[in-house]
């Protein structure tokens, strides 16, 4: 009644706002793109509008996140030995430089490219995202930006069964993650994280960084490139979470929320009687 | 609790919302747009350019049904309890009203006499909140989002603290590298003192943090606590690190070493009070300079009748040196003799701490003059003679 | 949960567009994410048992890795290379540069052109250490790492709105493959 009146209104607006709407977007550079839409009267289903940005092929902008420059310069290009070599991470290459491998920059950018409208229109549609890294070196950091961004992280070993026994692991029901980000697939250099095939188990799709020893196959979204550096790996957290934020931002805008605060990180509400 | 409650509140505006949006559709136009700005719950600024259906998730809902089923049950429980209470103050004749916890107690111990050893088996009536755990509150909000940011490593509190000791250890070595490159060195006047600290036990963090942790995990958490310790700038993050030591209180008291008071006539004394062994318990006070009178209980050494015990008692002032040099008073009750003068033993060792000097004391420790005895009488088991002793037996 | 476990069979998406088609997973129970893996789908679909492609693995050599290796053999630089250090050209750059303009003028074989250039190079280095007042290690340090730390956070914003395709294509000229004749692969090997 109500309601259904309110879904309904708004298609005629959107008929005719559609097309100026995709045209500001690209003459901006900026994302802020629908200012002009709270002008108008009637707001919509914000499902809406979900659906109707897909049309757009790159609608948070995410190709002026980075250059292929900053992927070279964060040392992004630089994969393991020859001997390491995962068959499958071939396509990814540009070649072998005495021994070391090299990644090819313009096929990582173009994956890291769809990797970031990806992990933005799950922000956008208050999706939770989880990070994964088991590299000691850098597990802070991951944490760091996680929390910055208002997502999750997980940087410690896996218990089995977090994704697929979760509500008894929990003691609750629980809501999954609805992407899982890998900085880096693999355990330890012989061994897949456990969470790569658990996530592809439970229908949870994964942008995942692979190196040249990693198998690419049970992720949705590879990222071809170094793993192991922790000037990759900041380039990368940086990367994700500016599209996060932007997904996220736009939301509330769109919403009429207040912005988000991101001056600090959002600290952690404990539940529980805690006195830290 | 307060989270539940709000989320309870939650789901009765919308429930409101609901019904304001199933009514027929005769209000006026303005309605919508009142409607429309619950999306926007804290503030209204302008109009949304979009809204959101309020989504209840499943982990909310099930989270709900739960909490529902558990106020019920406590309800329920809540009123057994009472009717439990006022047939009890009838039975002891009192008033239902004003029948407090610690009547209820005493009457059950009346009513229920119980021989069993364990308190905790005996037979008890308490409030339904003190017999039933607390429930969890919920941990993610009404969409599902988790409110830890690492809800999903199982341990969210321990690993948020592991980060925040990273963090502090990171600030440390970036001050420590600026501070290198001005050529200015660490003050060392403020190193931090962790002698007679140590970093938390696991059982106290794991109360501290709620969670219980792997021992695994544990030795990561005093490695990295060490770590910032060790840093030479680590004063600057000292009440950080203080609230994750534990003072070592106990060993640092047994060292301590009472002054001697002087009497009314001048000499020094000394009193150890509380000295036990076996089931003897006994009074000892030493006095400084003396001619070795020793009174037990109003007589001389010749209180104890058997060359042993004697010998017991002049021990540690043999060991000393200070026969003859000190006086010793001794009240001592319960035991026998061998007990009665193990008391006296350890309570003028305790004493003569006070007179001698510290290898002294530490050749006393070694010697096991200052070590208090526990052992007690073992018991005796049936089908045997005594505690250890079988009865004689011969196969044929 | 509904779906199936076997996350051998299919991808995600062709598992869970199955559900929806037999009914077995209600519509608004959909994954947030389905509409955005249909809208944008991977390059290469995420199945278990893809098979690894039948390519060669390159390798990548330069022109002047010819001479560059018989420098290193013959009259190895003997210098310490800060890996952070953009700036300062090492000695083998530095000889690879007199050793191309010298080339490039033409006149003399490789033989000669090699030994003038080692020897333009030592003259270089004797000229440069006279020039070079004893500078003051402390602030030489501190510009260095001033400079590698904040490059990347800086190059990061910088790029906000340039394109990637000029950089890239510069990136990919300075890798050439070197010209077909000479057997590099043992130059390396001893």
């Amino acid at each position: 009644m109500l309601r259904k009146t309110l879904n309904n209104l708004p298609r005629f607006s959107q008929l005719c706002g559609l097309s100026r709407r995709l045209q500001s977007t690209q003459a901006e550079p900026a994302p802020a793109v629908t200012t002009t839409v709270s002008t108008e009267a009637e707001p919509e289903d914000i499902a809406v509008i979900e659906q109707r940005i897909l049309k757009h092929p790159d609608y948070f902008q995410v190709h002026n996140l980075f250059t292929v420059r900053d992927l070279f310069n964060a040392r992004v290009h630089y994969g393991h030995k020859e001997g390491s070599l995962d068959e499958r991470m071939r396509p990814y290459l540009y070649g072998s430089r005495l021994g070391h491998l090299i990644f090819d920059l313009d096929k990582t950018a173009v994956h890291l490219r769809d990797a970031l409208n990806f992990v933005a229109h799950i922000a956008f549609r208050d999706g939770i995202i989880l990070f994964f890294n088991r590299n000691a070196l850098n597990a802070h950091l991951v944490e760091q930006k996680a929390m910055e961004a208002g997502e999750f992280s997980h940087t410690r070993f896996w218990r089995g069964g977090i994704f697929t026994n979760a509500n008894v692991q929990f003691d609750a029901v629980t809501r999954l993650p609805d992407l899982c980000i890998f900085l880096n697939t693999q355990n330890n250099v012989m061994s897949q994280h456990t969470a790569v095939r658990d996530s592809a188990k439970m229908a949870i799709p994964t942008v995942g960084i692979v190196d040249t020893n990693c198998n690419p196959n049970l992720i949705t979204y590879p990222v071809p490139g170094n793993d192991d550096s922790p000037a990759a790996v900041e380039l990368y957290c940086n990367l994700f979470k500016e599209a996060i934020l932007r997904g996220k931002r736009k939301r509330r805008d769109l919403l009429g929320l207040p912005p988000l605060d991101e001056s600090q990180p959002r600290r952690s509400r404990n539940t529980k009687t805690n006195s830290n | 609790m307060a989270l539940r409650v709000f989320g309870l509140n939650l789901v009765k505006t919308n429930r409101n919302l609901l019904q304001n949006a199933c009514k027929p559709t005769a209000m006026p136009a303005g309605q919508a747009v009142a409607a429309a700005s619950y999306a926007t719950e804290v503030t209204v600024h302008a109009t949304p350019a979009a809204i959101q259906k309020q989504k209840v998730s499943k982990a909310m809902k099930a989270y709900l049904t739960r909490a529902t089923e558990h106020d019920e049950f406590m309800k329920t429980q809540h009123l057994e309890f009472q009717i439990g209470k006022r047939h009890l103050a009838n039975m002891m004749g009192a008033d239902a009203e004003t029948f407090t916890q610690e009547d209820i107690n005493e009457a059950i111990s009346y009513l229920f006499p119980s021989g069993l050893y364990d308190p905790k088996a005996r037979p008890a009536m308490k409030t339904p909140e003190e017999v039933f755990p607390a429930r969890k509150a919920a941990e993610f909000d009404e969409t599902g989002r988790p409110f830890h940011s690492m809800f999903y490593t199982g341990k969210p509190n321990f690993f948020q603290l592991l980060h925040e000791v990273v963090e502090e250890t990171n600030k440390l070595y970036e001050l420590e590298e600026r501070m290198l490159r001005r050529g200015i060195k660490p003050d060392e006047n403020q190193k931090l003192e962790i002698a007679g600290f140590q970093v938390l036990p696991k059982d106290q963090l794991e109360r501290l943090l709620v969670e219980s942790i792997a021992d695994i995990e544990f030795t990561n958490f005093s490695n990295t606590m060490d770590r910032l310790i060790a840093s030479p700038y680590s004063y600057k993050s000292k009440a950080f690190i203080e609230r994750y030591l534990k003072p070592l209180m106990d060993q640092s008291k047994q060292l301590e070493i009472p002054k001697p008071k002087i009497d009314e006539q001048g000499r020094q004394y000394i009193t150890t009070y509380e000295c036990l062994r076996k089931t003897a318990r006994a009074d000892v006070t030493v006095r400084m300079p003396g001619t070795g009178k020793i009174t037990i209980n109003g007589q001389d050494i010749s209180y104890f009748e058997d060359e042993n015990s004697r010998e017991q008692l002049l021990f540690p002032l043999n060991y000393s040196e200070l026969l003859g040099k000190v006086d010793v008073e001794a009240n001592v009750e319960g035991g026998g003799p061998s007990g009665q003068s193990g008391a006296i033993r350890w309570g003028i060792a305790m004493c003569l701490r006070s007179f001698v000097d510290q290898e002294m004391i530490e050749s006393m420790r070694l010697v096991g003059l200052l070590t208090r005895d526990y052992r007690r009488r073992e018991r005796k088991k049936f089908g045997q003679e005594g505690a250890r002793r079988k009865y004689t037996w011969k196969k044929r | 949960m509904a779906q199936s476990r076997l996350e051998k069979i299919g991808t995600i998406f062709t598992r869970v567009q199955g559900l929806l088609r037999g009914g077995a997973m209600k519509t608004e129970d959909k994954p947030i994410w389905y509409d955005i893996y249909a809208a944008f789908p991977p390059k290469a679909e995420p199945r278990f048992d893809r098979p690894a492609p039948e390519m060669p693995v390159r390798s990548i050599f330069y022109a002047e890795d010819v001479v560059r290796a018989k420098l290193h053999k013959q009259n190895k630089p003997n210098e310490t290379i800060s890996l952070f250090d953009n700036k300062r050209s090492t000695q083998s750059q530095q000889f690879l540069q007199i050793y191309d303009n010298l080339k490039s003028q033409g006149a003399l074989d490789e033989q000669r052109i090699y030994e003038t250039a080692l020897d333009l190079l030592a003259e270089q280095r004797q000229q440069s250490r006279l020039d070079a007042t004893p500078e003051d290690p402390a602030v030489a340090a501190t510009e260095l790492d001033v400079e590698t730390k904040s490059q990347l956070m800086s190059e990061f914003i910088q790029a906000g709105g340039q394109q990637d395709r000029s950089s890239g294509s510069q990136y990919k000229e300075r890798k050439k493959e070197s010209p077909v004749g000479i057997n590099i692969d043992s130059l390396f090997k001893d």
